[in-house]
């Protein structure tokens, strides 16, 4: 068996070598166009001991292996997403060799020329919300409960819930108002899974993790619909971040 | 299908997290031939722990 394989970034359309040259990859490989027809995969070799079934288990569980691999993916993509319309590939996608990549550009190509069309000429843009920690005027529920009565206790902590649970409503609704908004000014729009707190860090937790596939052309419009919405809801902080390649959008499953 | 023209936006910074949501979650999925598969791992958790090591490694700068 082959020791080193194919490692596959992205699928562009007809993609000149001088994009590609120069660019390295995992390990600090040299990348490579692979063409059939009028696609091109952006390929490095990887090596097997690394890449193998097995060995990768055991890598995803490796937090530094894994951003390093992350991080040398995501440089591939970026710098080719700059020259071309690109679909980027899910981490750790290998071919025993350039063949075997020829074979999938071949086998999936009516399905990756639908997802190059749809992306092409737009990047992806990132919103997440993280509502204003609730402000509790009524704190006494928490604090010194042993000079309230047990009754007042009982309303000021029952009080204190409600205002969190309006809170957490609220929170739900601004997150609808600008994903909905958003939507309105993009070509697509996904709601990602929202992150850990322990990731985030943040007091609230995030309401909103937003993706959005907006037209190069359209990014201002994209920008000041956004700067609008963070207006209107003042005691929500917003993070947007972009433009970036459109991962969250080129989702092609084999049938 | 055409190239596109080059983007005029620099290169914009992607956090780990970011980063992570999408290269395991998205993306095109083309089952290699050496069978290279992310089936069967528990993505969450995988992303999950990368990101609390890089947090905690972040915040130990000594």
């Amino acid at each position: 068996m082959a020791d080193q394989g194919s490692y596959l970034y992205a699928v562009a359309g007809p993609l000149p070598d001088a994009v590609v040259d120069g660019i390295r990859g995992i390990d600090g490989a040299a990348v490579r166009p692979v063409r059939d027809g009028d696609l091109t995969a952006v390929v490095s070799t990887v090596d097997l001991a690394d890449f193998g079934e097995e060995s990768l288990r055991q890598h995803l569980g490796d937090p530094e292996w894994l951003e390093a691999v992350a991080r040398a993916h995501h440089g591939v993509v970026d710098e080719v997403a700059r020259h071309a319309t690109v679909a980027p590939l899910r981490l750790a996608t290998v071919c025993a060799d350039d063949n075997g990549v020829r074979d999938r550009l071949g086998r999936w190509r009516d399905a990756l020329h639908r997802t190059l069309a749809d992306v092409a000429g737009c990047a992806e843009w990132s919103v997440k919300l993280y509502p204003s920690p609730p402000d509790d005027p009524d704190r006494a529920g928490e604090a010194e409960p042993d000079a309230l009565s047990g009754a007042e206790y009982l309303r000021r902590r029952k009080a204190a819930v409600t205002h969190r649970q309006d809170a957490a409503q609220t929170a739900a609704a601004v997150a609808e108002d600008v994903h909905g908004e958003l939507s309105r000014h993009a070509v697509a729009a996904r709601r990602l899974a929202v992150h850990d707190p322990r990731v985030t860090g943040s007091a609230t937790p995030m309401t909103l993790n937003g993706a959005y596939l907006v037209a190069d052309g359209e990014a201002d419009l994209f920008r000041t619909a956004m700067a609008a919405l963070a207006e209107r809801h003042g005691d929500t902080r917003v993070e947007v971040a972009g433009p970036w390649p459109p991962y969250s959008f080129v989702t092609v499953e084999p049938a | 299908m055409t190239v596109a023209p080059p983007r005029s936006d620099t290169n914009a910074q992607i956090s780990l997290v970011d980063l992570l949501d999408r290269l395991l979650g998205t993306g095109v999925v083309l089952a290699g031939d050496v069978t290279i598969s992310l089936a069967g791992v528990d993505l969450v958790r995988v992303e999950l722990r990368a990101l609390l090591t890089s947090i905690r490694a972040e915040g130990s700068d000594d």
